[in-house]
């Protein structure tokens, strides 16, 4: 071994001296290095479940939002709907009773008309007849000789109290 | 007392004019009056007068006036009941008939 160049001792001393320093290290670098390790570990698997915890929020919250905003939707079409059909039932209602009206107008209008074409008519008629009497009488009075007239006044007496 | 008198007297006067104008209007009333155009012979009055007496017995007294405005026939009127047969009356009848 010494022929070699080997030294026992100091290779058992090597030994003993590599056994102390990794006692040391285990015991004064390696623990807190790894607890270290683990703390840091722990926080970031904390950090990752409360950004997942967030994230599940988040999505939570979103797909709320989403579901409000898209209720809303759905409740303004729906009252817009409404209020469509409610404007189309009150226009049809409006139209409808604006050409009752003007039918009314127009019936009551031809019947007035109707009316005062038939008393203009009768008017007409009366005012013919009454001339035509007038001058039947005027003529008569105008053409009676006497003695037809003396003719006439007999047949009256005759008339009279039969 | 004068006074008195002359009263007295404008109320007898007023009385007798009421009197004479009731006796007035009663013989009006009674009188039945002829209108008629033409001659009027005897034959033709009596006929009528006959006929008037038979039809309002209580007419006291007849009156026949010659009216051209009949055109011709006659018109009889008592009281409020008037007999037309003239040709004016004629005319009228045909008039309100054919005016509605």
């Amino acid at each position: 071994m010494e022929k070699l160049g080997i030294d026992p001792i100091l290779i058992g001393i090597q030994v003993a001296n590599f056994f102390v320093l990794l006692f040391l290290l285990k015991k004064y670098l390696y623990k807190p290095v790894l607890e270290m390790l683990d703390k840091r570990k722990n926080s970031v698997e904390q950090a990752e479940q409360l950004r997942q915890e967030m994230e599940k929020q988040k999505s939570a919250r979103d797909e709320e939002h989403k579901q409000v905003i898209d209720n809303a939707k759905k409740e303004a079409e729906q009252l817009l709907d409404e209020v469509k059909q409610q404007g189309e039932t009150i226009k049809k209602q409006l139209q409808s009773e604006a050409k009752e009206k003007a039918e009314r107008i127009v019936s009551k209008a031809e019947a007035e008309a109707q009316q005062k074409e038939e008393s203009i008519r009768q008017e007409l008629a009366n005012e013919v007849k009454k001339s035509a009497v007038e001058s039947a009488e005027l003529v008569l009075s105008q053409q009676l000789t006497d003695e037809q007239k003396q003719a006439i006044l007999q047949q009256a007496v005759q008339r009279f109290g039969n | 007392m004068k006074e008195q008198t002359t009263q007295n007297n404008r109320v007898s006067s007023d009385v007798i004019q009421k009197a004479l104008s009731a006796y007035m209007q009663a013989e009006e009333a009674n009188v039945a009056t002829v209108e008629y155009v033409g001659v009027l012979t005897s034959e033709l009055k009596t006929q009528l007068e006959e006929k008037i007496v038979k039809l309002f017995p209580e007419s006291a007294t007849l009156e026949f006036v010659e009216n051209p405005k009949l055109i011709a026939g006659l018109r009889i009127s008592f009281r409020d009941q008037v007999y037309d047969d003239s040709v004016v009356g004629r005319f009228g009848k045909l008039r309100s008939l054919t005016v509605e």
